[in-house]
């Protein structure tokens, strides 16, 4: 029990850093970047109208940046194999049109139930660690707490999925490029999917261990 | 179908309260309860042969199986 109590503290810790890292620390470089745009914008004069985040696949090896290896001074030629940026609709160029408005609020929905099925899940995952760390393992209660959790992050996945997959349709839509091709490849949040298939294996083998241990309890 | 415990018939018949049965089989009375009251899911052989002992019956005196 004791090192079941220890593995539970480690996780708790190991969460409440992925919390800071995933929220907090995702919030700062967010506002890095958004300043980061607005900075763009004012230095090249540009007014654009709304920008979109693209994630590209080049369509030929041929694409080769220039960069400087500031180490030693030497040059370098780097290829990109994906790039993630930042596409600027200057003003009068992009009329979002009705599908697009709607997509836009459909992705706002998904992104706002994201946040709160994640804070569900956090909260639901701290009750369940102080339960364990009180040695109440095998009880009913925290069944239902992991199943939830489970199909939370099921959840999770599958929003997140739609949501990429709507940005992804949205962003084909307006833009076409030469030589990128903007990828759906990358749109079905397997971490999630797998993390919440996998607890819910694991709850069910708690469950069946919960159904041993009653009967044992009642075993005279 | 279920098995039906007899313990509280057999008790009665040899005067015994719960108290006295479990301070002489080893089982605490909640447990015996359990046993009592049909809530229990298994039966240890060493609990029913110290229950036989000190009852002076057979294992059929106290568990029934009906249809």
């Amino acid at each position: 029990m004791k090192r079941f109590k220890i593995l539970c503290t480690l996780l708790l810790v190991s969460f409440l850093i992925a919390v800071f890292q995933n929220t907090i620390m995702s919030f700062v470089e967010g506002f890095h970047l958004g300043y980061g745009i607005a900075s763009f914008e004012i230095d090249n004069g540009l007014n654009s109208e709304s920008f979109t985040y693209l994630d590209l696949t080049p369509k030929t090896d041929d694409i080769a940046l220039n960069a400087d290896n500031v180490k030693n001074g030497a040059p370098l030629s780097l290829v990109p194999s994906k790039a993630s940026v930042v596409a600027f609709y200057p003003e009068g160029t992009h009329e979002k049109t009705t599908a697009e408005l709607i997509i836009s609020i459909i992705n706002g929905l998904l992104n706002f139930g994201i946040v709160i099925c994640y804070f569900y899940v956090l909260v639901v995952f701290i009750k369940i660690i102080l339960s364990f760390r009180r040695s109440e393992v095998f009880e009913e209660i925290n069944i239902k707490r992991i199943n939830i959790i489970g199909i939370g992050f099921l959840v999770l996945g599958a929003m997140s999925t739609i949501w990429q997959g709507l940005s992804v349709f949205m962003a084909r839509q307006a833009i076409e490029l030469a030589d990128y091709t903007i990828s759906y490849s990358n749109i079905i949040d397997w971490d999630d999917i797998v993390m919440g298939l996998v607890i819910l294996l694991m709850n069910e083998i708690l469950r069946l261990a919960t159904g041993y241990k009653k009967e044992q309890d009642l075993t005279i | 179908m279920s098995i039906i415990v007899n313990l509280d018939v057999m008790m009665a018949k040899r005067k015994m309260s719960l108290n006295e049965l479990s301070e002489k089989v080893d089982v605490t009375p909640a447990n015996l309860s359990i046993l009592k009251t049909g809530k229990a899911k298994a039966i240890r052989f060493s609990t029913l042969e110290a229950i036989c002992e000190v009852l002076d019956c057979q294992p059929g005196d106290i568990l029934e199986f009906e249809k």
